[in-house]
């Protein structure tokens, strides 16, 4: 750990390093100092956020950001035993994987998520656009986050969409995954409410839709 | 006497120039639609592919053919398998290898003992019989850093690599051996050059210092043991900074994404290696004809002077959706401006 740098940037060279003993360091020299803050708004989250951004502008790879997420993750549960604090009582929220048997980028944004306090429900990996909208309706979900690797697969969302309307369901779909982010396009193509271009951004991006205070 | 397709893409691979830029559009898909085929009995069926090849050469006028079939296929040697959909590419099915034992027990997989390896070979010696040497016949192959995202799924191998990296270690070295005999066996079959897919090499993807201590002398190793003509592409991931290293591994070719400068790795590569690129399939399937005219002369214009490039689409494989009057715009502006010599000028 280098001594002067604040909490959040250690924390960032640790998790860049998957070290969890240089992780642990700097939570418990941060407990030391006694702040009364809270150890994840305060250091985990924007340690993420951070990486998150060095990711988008090219400066990280995929592999970076995922370890580090794990590494927060277990860090979360097996060595500090608490509890994140949950935000307010929210909206139902809910996540799947279409079609694709790479879950890399949903486990990312369900991590992103549940650090900065949303309950998120995993759903794995859907085959069926229209079983999915129709399962959004039945649980009455608000925003349904739908990720996918294959660009065949990320116009299938359009039937999700087109599914919810036909229902009249208010949910509203949020997109991620390669082709999203290399076709910019795409997400307004297929009737998406929103896209996130890095999984640490998905909680902001839920704030704004679900009009809760971070 | 004409100059042959053969003839214009070993320029290119010698760094030199021809009568004009040599490209291919890896039109895996379009065939099966070409033919009214589902791709599911277009890939089952090696007549088929062989017919749709020709078609789409008599089509486009490109500079080769492909005998290679899709990616799912490679993880069917490791026990997975091909999900076939009507409209786009096979998905490959759930990561075969989830198991630690199973790696630990896993052994270098035989390709001709594959069903669909074979058909591709199969197509290969077919096309090879039908064209000679006058239209080069291409293929392909995932790199051994690239295919665990097969057999594990990408979560499941960053996860090994955090804590069991040994496994992960012990899986490349088999990958290395089976990339070697897939290579060698389309060799064989009448291919005449192999790009091998890793975009695990990208720096978008994977740690650059991985890459460098494991990624390179493992790509190096595969280059070496393969019997003829590899060029290496990270399929539309960013090279950025690791070009540098992918130059030192002596590959006769090297792709880079439409995210790269093309022109910058352009002067890289000039008189070195020949570069291969310049095309994005995923905008082309909303291009219109002048679209697909200005997209290629930028990419000709960028990396065309002095001979040494091959255009094409930079993932491998061309979308479904992509319109075959769009394929046929870009050969035709291939035609019309890729003649050389080609000056720097921009469009």
């Amino acid at each position: 750990m280098k001594m002067g740098m604040v909490p959040s940037r250690q924390a960032e060279q640790a998790l860049l390093d998957v070290d969890i003993t240089a992780l642990r360091a700097v939570l418990a020299q941060f407990h030391l100092v006694g702040s009364g803050l809270d150890p994840f708004e305060t250091v985990l989250t924007p340690a993420l956020e951070s990486i998150g951004r060095s990711w988008e502008a090219g400066e990280l790879a995929l592999a970076q950001v995922y370890m580090a997420s794990r590494l927060a993750e277990r860090l979360i549960e097996e060595d500090l035993g608490v509890q994140i604090p949950l935000r307010r009582p929210h909206p139902p929220i809910a996540m799947a994987v279409l079609e694709d048997y790479h879950l890399l980028g949903k486990r990312l944004v369900l991590a992103s998520a549940r650090l900065a306090g949303w309950t998120v429900a995993d759903w794995g990996v859907a085959s069926d656009p229209q079983e999915l909208a129709r399962r959004a309706h039945r649980e009455q979900v608000a925003v349904l986050m739908v990720s996918t690797l294959m660009e065949r697969s990320a116009r299938r969302v359009a039937g999700v969409v087109e599914t919810l309307r036909a229902l009249g369901a208010d949910t509203r779909v949020v997109v991620g995954g390669a082709p999203f982010r290399l076709d910019p396009s795409l997400c307004a193509q297929v009737g998406a409410a929103g896209t996130a271009a890095t999984a640490s951004a998905v909680p902001a991006l839920l704030s704004g839709m679900l009009a809760v205070a971070p | 006497m004409s100059v042959t397709a053969g003839e214009r893409l070993g320029a290119a691979l010698a760094c030199r120039e021809a009568d004009r830029v040599p490209f291919f559009l890896p039109v895996t898909l379009h065939p099966a639609k070409h033919l009214g085929l589902t791709p599911e009995a277009y890939f089952r069926e090696p007549a088929a592919v062989v017919e749709g090849q020709l078609r789409m050469l008599d089509l486009l006028g490109h500079d080769a053919v492909t005998s290679f079939l899709h990616v799912s296929a490679e993880a069917e040697a490791f026990g997975g398998e091909s999900r076939f959909v009507a409209d786009g590419p096979p998905n490959a099915g759930a990561p075969p290898l989830a198991e630690a034992a199973q790696l630990e027990r896993l052994t270098v997989p035989d390709p001709l003992a594959v069903p669909a390896l074979a058909r591709s070979l199969a197509v290969a010696r077919e096309l090879k019989a039908r064209l000679g040497d006058r239209v080069p016949v291409l293929s392909g192959l995932t790199g051994p850093l690239s295919l665990p995202v097969l057999q594990l799924g990408f979560e499941r191998y960053l996860d090994l690599l955090m804590d069991a990296p040994q496994l992960v270690q012990r899986l490349w070295r088999i990958n290395e051996a089976f990339c070697i005999a897939w290579g060698n066996a389309q060799l064989a079959a009448g291919v005449a050059a192999l790009v091998i897919f890793e975009p695990l090499a990208s720096p978008a993807l994977m740690a650059p210092e991985r890459v460098r201590g494991h990624g390179l002398p493992a790509l190096r190793r595969v280059r070496e043991g393969i019997r003829g003509t590899t060029l290496l592409t990270t399929a539309s991931t960013p090279v950025g900074s690791a070009l540098a290293g992918f130059l030192e591994l002596g590959f006769d070719g090297v792709g880079v994404s439409c995210a790269d400068s093309l022109a910058d790795a352009k002067a890289r590569c000039q008189g070195r290696t020949a570069l291969l690129g310049g095309l994005d399939g995923l905008a082309m399937a909303h291009w219109t004809p002048a679209e697909a005219e200005a997209a290629v002369r930028g990419a000709l214009a960028a990396a065309g002077p002095g001979g040494g490039f091959i255009l094409t689409e930079h993932h491998g494989e061309i979308p479904w959706t992509v319109p075959e009057a769009t394929l046929q715009a870009v050969a035709e502006a291939v035609r019309r401006w890729g003649r050389q010599p080609i000056s720097g000028a921009e469009p």
